[in-house]
């Protein structure tokens, strides 16, 4: 299971988030400062929500994955290592896990891709346009490179990462859902996210 | 290197990604358990995908979800137990007469979601711990706005009175006064009541919660946009 990794990037200038800033967020939640657990549910709810909903399709649910992030954040973010990059990296994967867990975790197979399937052909909805009064939230230029990224790949590893990465579907469903073999789901996976680890690698700062 | 070891690094990415099958997962887990090598590669493909997650686009919190999201991340009650069921005991006991006079689902959906906004509001009143009032007139009709702030949770309960529902060609505006200047907030409805209560976060801006120093209410023109207020400010609060 991916686990929480030790951050490899050098240090960036302070930012809010970073953990190299005196008043990180982090190091304001290790010292049991309330107020930052609110800043941060502030700053993390609609991207943590929209990656749990887009893989369990079900809001109550992905909010119940979120309430438990934040208190997993609260209780032991001590025992995280620090990212330079400050915690929404590590919000963001441990949202997504446990989304793709509890999905796992319920027969609700027939019924995701019979969602899937009404909501757009090829998971489309995960990069599609958004309304323009989302720009507001923090991080939203990272969206916006992560979303041309997607847009860059070949629509056929395209469809294959986005129902894999945001729809939590493994092969045997993705070839189904595709009807395609499924080492070509896997050829097609393997590429998609190599190549996206050329174009996000560089990406290092939540805030501009 | 072995032929299964190879089998492992190909299938970094389909792990990483979360699209293996429970039974291959669960082989790629134990063999990371094992293996430092394969180890260190997910750990730095996860690093460089980090932001990956945010292909999705973002999703507004309902109303509610923050006031829950931190009691529940504290795991505590926070406030006394009669200032807990009373809101609770109002909300169900509305929430049974509605359910009782409207059977539809949409219908019931849209009344959960007023109780959760004003069981917000209950609890922002009662967490209150700076309230700001002012007076105003519009129309020569007076008004006043009260701000109850929640310095816990950077949240506002504003409440406003005597806003006229007619005038024309306005539209009743709520700002933020920060350091760096104005910063349009929300649109304060007026209802035939002449009553509107609404809830706000701070202002962020280049990641950062605002400095927010004070507050106002104008009457905009209806092409009003931007953070810089153009008719007539009817208050002005400083906090």
């Amino acid at each position: 299971m991916p686990s929480d990794p030790a951050a490899a990037g050098a240090p960036r200038p302070a930012l809010r988030v970073a953990t190299t800033a005196p008043d990180s967020l982090r190091q304001r939640i290790v010292a049991r400062d309330e107020r930052a657990l609110a800043e941060l549910i502030d700053l993390a709810s609609p991207w943590l929500l929209g990656v749990t909903t887009g893989v369990l399709r079900d809001r109550e649910e992905a909010e119940e994955v979120v309430y438990d992030v934040f208190r997993t954040a609260w209780e032991r973010i001590e025992d995280v290592e620090p990212d330079p990059r400050g915690m929404m990296p590590w919000l963001l994967r441990v949202a997504r896990n446990r989304a793709i867990d509890r999905l796992r975790r319920r027969n609700r197979r027939q019924r995701t891709a019979e969602e899937a399937r009404a909501f757009g052909a090829l998971g489309e909805d995960r990069v599609g346009a958004v309304e323009p009064n989302e720009a507001a939230h923090p991080g939203w230029h990272v969206h916006t490179q992560v979303h041309g990224a997607l847009a860059a790949l070949p629509d056929d590893q395209r469809a294959a990462v986005q129902l894999a990465y945001f729809h939590g579907l493994t092969h045997a469903e993705i070839a189904d859902r595709l009807a395609i073999p499924i080492g070509t789901v896997k050829t097609r996976i393997f590429r998609g996210i190599e190549k996206l680890r050329g174009a996000l690698a560089p990406l290092k700062d939540w805030v501009a | 290197m072995t032929a299964q070891h190879d089998w492992f690094l190909e299938h970094l990415p389909a792990f990483v990604a979360r699209s293996l099958d429970a039974e291959e997962e669960a082989q790629f887990a134990d063999h990371l358990a094992r293996c430092p090598e394969c180890r260190d590669a997910v750990a730095a493909l996860e690093h460089d995908l980090a932001w990956l997650p945010l292909g999705a686009p973002p999703t507004t919190p309902r109303p509610g979800f923050r006031r829950l999201a931190f009691e529940r991340a504290l795991g505590v009650r926070r406030l006394p137990r009669w200032t807990t069921w009373v809101p609770v005991g109002l909300a169900a006991a509305l929430l049974i007469s509605v359910t009782y006079a409207f059977s539809l689902r949409q219908e019931l959906a849209q009344v959960q979601d007023t109780l959760a906004t004003r069981t917000d509001q209950l609890v922002a009143l009662q967490r209150a711990d700076r309230i700001v009032q002012a007076n105003f007139a519009m129309d020569s009709l007076p008004g006043e706005i009260v701000i109850f702030a929640d310095t816990a949770t950077h949240h506002w309960n504003v409440v406003v009175r005597g806003l006229p529902s007619g005038a024309k060609g306005v539209k009743y505006t709520f700002w933020f006064v920060t350091d760096k200047g104005t910063r349009r907030s929300v649109e304060v409805p007026a209802t035939p009541s002449r009553v509107a209560s609404f809830s706000v976060g701070m202002p962020w801006e280049d990641g950062k919660m605002m400095d927010v120093k004070g507050a106002g209410l104008s009457a905009e023109p209806m092409d009003s946009q931007g953070d810089t207020p153009k008719g007539q400010v009817l208050a002005l609060l400083s906090m």
